[in-house]
């Protein structure tokens, strides 16, 4: 299956939905169709080995879910969640399931393809390796999140420097 | 080839499978003591291979199966005699069905030489031309039935036995025509065997409802004969599946006969054959037909999953209603007491569902022996104890592969060849004995080799050389016998073609670990070596320790617990900054406190105020892991970490407690190997 964001390029007429989700007061979208359901932040069960932003698994329906901490993945800073911060429960590759944390969710943004466009690229990578693209909308301009490199340990570091460097959260 | 016929094939080939296990087992049987069961199980197993290869069109298994059936008959007869030379002969025939019936399984087409060599060799000993019919895959008309009447013709006519009287009925099923075999011939055989009187039973339907395809009529009535009982079992196995062909005795022989054919049909694994067969002789209990079902195995995935579910909720119930005061919620303890004996009686059920008997991977060990001896030229018997065992199929599939490994190990490393084993004044064939039994929710698998035992010398240079232990290291004898489970240990100065294949004795502990078991060794220098694998019923249910550390609770598998203990002061042995260790029964041993280890915040520090769990995984050292609290043991439903996330070390899964949360069940050899102070680290590992 391709990637959200990236098909019908060519029909502009045609309109994507995402979800809109805040963090640390900036505004990101996430494409509709990746997200299962949103929970309250409740404490997940500690893992070890594994980098600070993976805050821990939860039960969801019976299915161990990782979650991880959207902030901290894209160098914001480690949450301190609280019962108002929210968990967007997304598919990703794969069919896993996956929890984000985030502070809040927003809206629902519609776009049509004319306001996306690709991120640019820079010499040796992507400038902003977590986002899939940008949706222009009204007088803002969004970043998608790209789920499936977000929880993509290896991505950008090799998964045991990422383990041992950050350790095991305290 | 219809949809219908493809499916019927397959079932045909799975029955081959069967049937090819029956026909080793039998010819196993007559290399210890050759008796006429033996033999008639054995032919009637390759008659029904022959009978339904010819059916499916698969010529090489039917015309090699018609060459072993005509040396067969030659044994059967007594016309030629059974010695070493004849059981390597059906050996080589068994194995070669069961190469032909694999192929014909799996669309593929190996080497043939195998083939002809044997068909060859068994040409030459049933006294076959070479240009003969069956040199040649059979004609595409190939008449199974005109073989077999003229094989039951040609049987000696035993005047001298007593006569016997028969009840015989016969109806024929709806695919007997369609088969190609007429009812009046299979009444001709008998009437060969005997004085026949039968009486014609059925009504044609009406015209509209009429298929001339489909046999209206059943015939019942009496055969009086002087044939063997096992004439009438071959009649049976002719038109098996085709038609219900039953007989029964009217009254014992005046002389029993000293051999019984009828047990060793009873003794034939497939159901059905019991089903259809109504000896003389009552059946003994446990030999009553079982009716089966085949299943998918998504389906019983779905169930074990569902199974699993009701656990998590029962045990969430229960720690709900915990908190009620029992003398006024009576009924509603007492129901959730049988909601839980009945789930846990659900669960077993499930459980013995996905159960196989070991025999599925057993079974192909005994071709596996005979070729190592002829490669390695030493000589071994085989001896396989508690095949029925029954244990989880997954595990079933994926013990094959560590077993062989075991297998080729301890004839290649164990068992000394033949001068060797003169020297050592042992007997010249090596014994080698595999054996399984269940005990409690637990299977052992025992392979017991009477070889020259583990060179711990030769395995201690080694693990130095290879840097895997220290050169002043002070190791037990059990110790250095356990190093050879170490990734890249290999003893063979050489490496053998037999054992050393870059699959060393680390990946046995691996996979064996990975399924939730163990490997343990034992070793007496001269006089052999026992591994022994501890597996669980069930992948999917473990009893589990529930501990507290910190905030979190892990779950350490009861299997692998030796003691759980409070540490008096004094027992609590410092010698340096790295950690505390345990004075236990004269040994000292390491203590692992899990919060340092999995960075868990808010645990006791000080060993005499907190718990320690002393475990022992395979191959590995006791170590004492460190624990804030004991919850309490209870089964847990073993949940996938990898389904969602990736695998950790030190953990093995998740289960989920019945609060709701998810809680993590350690993987101790991991653990350890995580722990950057055990010396046996693998370096694999270290390395990530």
């Amino acid at each position: 299956m391709a990637k959200e964001g990236d098909n019908a390029a060519a029909n502009t007429g045609h309109e994507s939905q995402f979800v809109s989700f805040e963090i640390g007061g900036t505004t990101f979208l996430i494409p509709i169709d990746r997200v299962i359901e949103f929970r309250t932040w409740t404490e997940p069960t500690q893992v070890p080995h594994t980098p600070s932003y993976v805050r821990g698994i939860v039960n969801i329906r019976g299915e161990i879910v990782p979650i991880y901490d959207v902030a901290a993945r894209l160098g914001r800073g480690a949450t301190d969640p609280g019962a108002r911060h929210v968990v967007v429960i997304v598919r990703g590759h794969e069919g896993r399931s996956v929890g984000l944390l985030v502070d809040s969710v927003t809206d629902i943004v519609a776009a049509r393809d004319a306001d996306r466009a690709p991120m640019p690229t820079i010499e040796g990578g992507d400038a902003t390796p977590f986002m899939a693209g940008v949706v222009f909308s009204a007088d803002r301009i969004l970043g998608v999140t790209d789920v499936d490199r977000l929880v993509e340990e290896t991505f950008p570091h090799g998964e045991y420097a990422a383990a041992e460097g950050e350790g095991p959260p305290a | 080839m219809s949809a219908e016929d493809q499916e019927l094939r397959q079932i045909f080939l799975l029955e081959c499978e069967e049937l090819v296990t029956l026909a080793e087992s039998s010819v196993e049987t007559l290399r210890a003591a050759p008796t006429e069961d033996a033999i008639h199980a054995l032919f009637r197993a390759v008659h029904s291979i022959k009978g339904g290869a010819g059916a499916f069109g698969l010529d090489h298994l039917a015309s090699f199966a018609h060459v072993f059936e005509t040396y067969m008959d030659l044994l059967r007869k007594g016309k030629s005699t059974l010695d070493d030379a004849a059981v390597d002969l059906l050996f080589d025939g068994v194995d070669v069905l069961r190469q032909l019936s694999d192929e014909a399984r799996d669309g593929e087409k190996a080497s043939t030489q195998r083939y002809e060599a044997a068909l060859a060799a068994l040409r030459a000993a049933a006294g076959l031309e070479e240009d003969a019919a069956a040199a040649k895959p059979p004609p595409a008309d190939f008449d199974p039935m005109a073989e077999f009447e003229a094989q039951m013709a040609a049987a000696p006519a035993a005047d001298e036995a007593p006569r016997r009287k028969y009840k015989i009925r016969f109806v024929p099923g709806p695919k007997l025509l369609e088969a190609g075999i007429d009812p009046l011939r299979i009444l001709g055989v008998l009437k060969t065997l005997g004085e026949l009187q039968v009486e014609i039973a059925g009504q044609l339907p009406p015209l509209a409802d009429l298929d001339a395809q489909i046999c209206a009529w059943s015939w019942t009535g009496t055969l009086e004969t002087a044939a063997p009982q096992a004439d009438l079992d071959d009649v049976r196995d002719m038109i098996d599946d085709l038609a219900v062909f039953e007989f029964e005795g009217e009254a014992p022989p005046p002389a029993p006969e000293p051999e019984k054919p009828v047990a060793a049909a009873s003794a034939a694994p497939a159901p059905k054959k019991q089903a259809a067969a109504q000896a003389a002789e009552p059946a003994k209990p446990r030999d009553k037909p079982v009716a089966t079902v085949r299943v998918d195995v998504p389906k019983l995935e779905r169930l074990g999953n569902m199974v699993g579910e009701l656990i998590i909720t029962q045990a969430f119930l229960a720690r709900q209603a915990s908190g009620l005061d029992p003398e006024t919620h009576r009924p509603l303890f007492r129901a959730l007491d049988e909601m839980g004996q009945h789930i846990r009686e659900v669960a077993d059920a499930a459980t013995s569902i996905r159960a196989q008997p070991l025999k599925a991977v057993f079974s192909r060990f005994g071709s596996l022996v005979r070729d190592l001896e002829k490669t390695t030229g030493k000589r071994i018997r085989l001896e396989i104890v508690g095949d029925h065992t029954e244990i989880d199929k997954t595990v079933v599939e994926r013990l094959s592969e560590p077993l062989t490994h075991l297998i080729r190990n301890s004839i290649d490393h164990g068992i000394e060849n033949a001068e060797g084993r003169a020297a050592a004044g042992k007997d010249p064939i090596g014994q080698l004995r595999l054996s399984a039994e269940q005990r409690g929710a637990q299977v052992v698998i025992e392979l017991v080799d009477d070889g020259k035992g583990i060179n711990r010398e030769r395995v201690l240079a080694k693990a130095i050389e290879r840097e895997l232990v220290s050169p002043g290291a002070m190791l037990s004898d059990q110790e250095i016998d356990e190093l050879i489970f170490l990734p890249g240990f290999s003893t063979a100065d050489q490496i053998t073609s037999v054992s050393g294949r870059g699959v060393g004795m680390d990946a046995v502990r691996q996979v064996i670990e990975e399924m939730g078991g163990n490997v343990a060794l034992t070793s007496r220098p001269g006089e052999g070596t026992t591994f022994s694998l501890t597996l669980p019923l069930s992948l999917a249910i473990l009893d589990a320790m529930v501990t507290l550390v910190g905030r979190q609770n892990y779950l350490v598998p009861i299997s692998a617990i030796i003691d759980c203990l409070r540490p008096e002061a004094s027992a609590i042995v410092r010698m340096d900054d790295r950690g505390a260790m345990l004075a236990w029964r004269g040994q000292i041993l390491r203590i692992l406190p899990l919060a340092t280890e999995f960075g868990v915040a808010g645990a006791e520090s000080d060993p005499t105020r907190a718990i320690l769990i002393l475990v022992k995984p395979s191959g590995g050292e006791t170590v004492a892991i460190q624990v804030d609290d004991l919850i309490g043991q209870e089964p847990v439903v073993v949940k996938s970490l990898e389904r969602n996330y990736r695998k950790v070390r030190g953990v093995s899964g998740a289960t989920i407690l019945g609060d709701g949360r998810p809680a993590l069940i350690l993987d101790l050899s991991s653990l350890m190997a995580v722990d950057g102070r055990n010396r046996r680290m693998p370096r694999a590992a270290a390395e990530g």
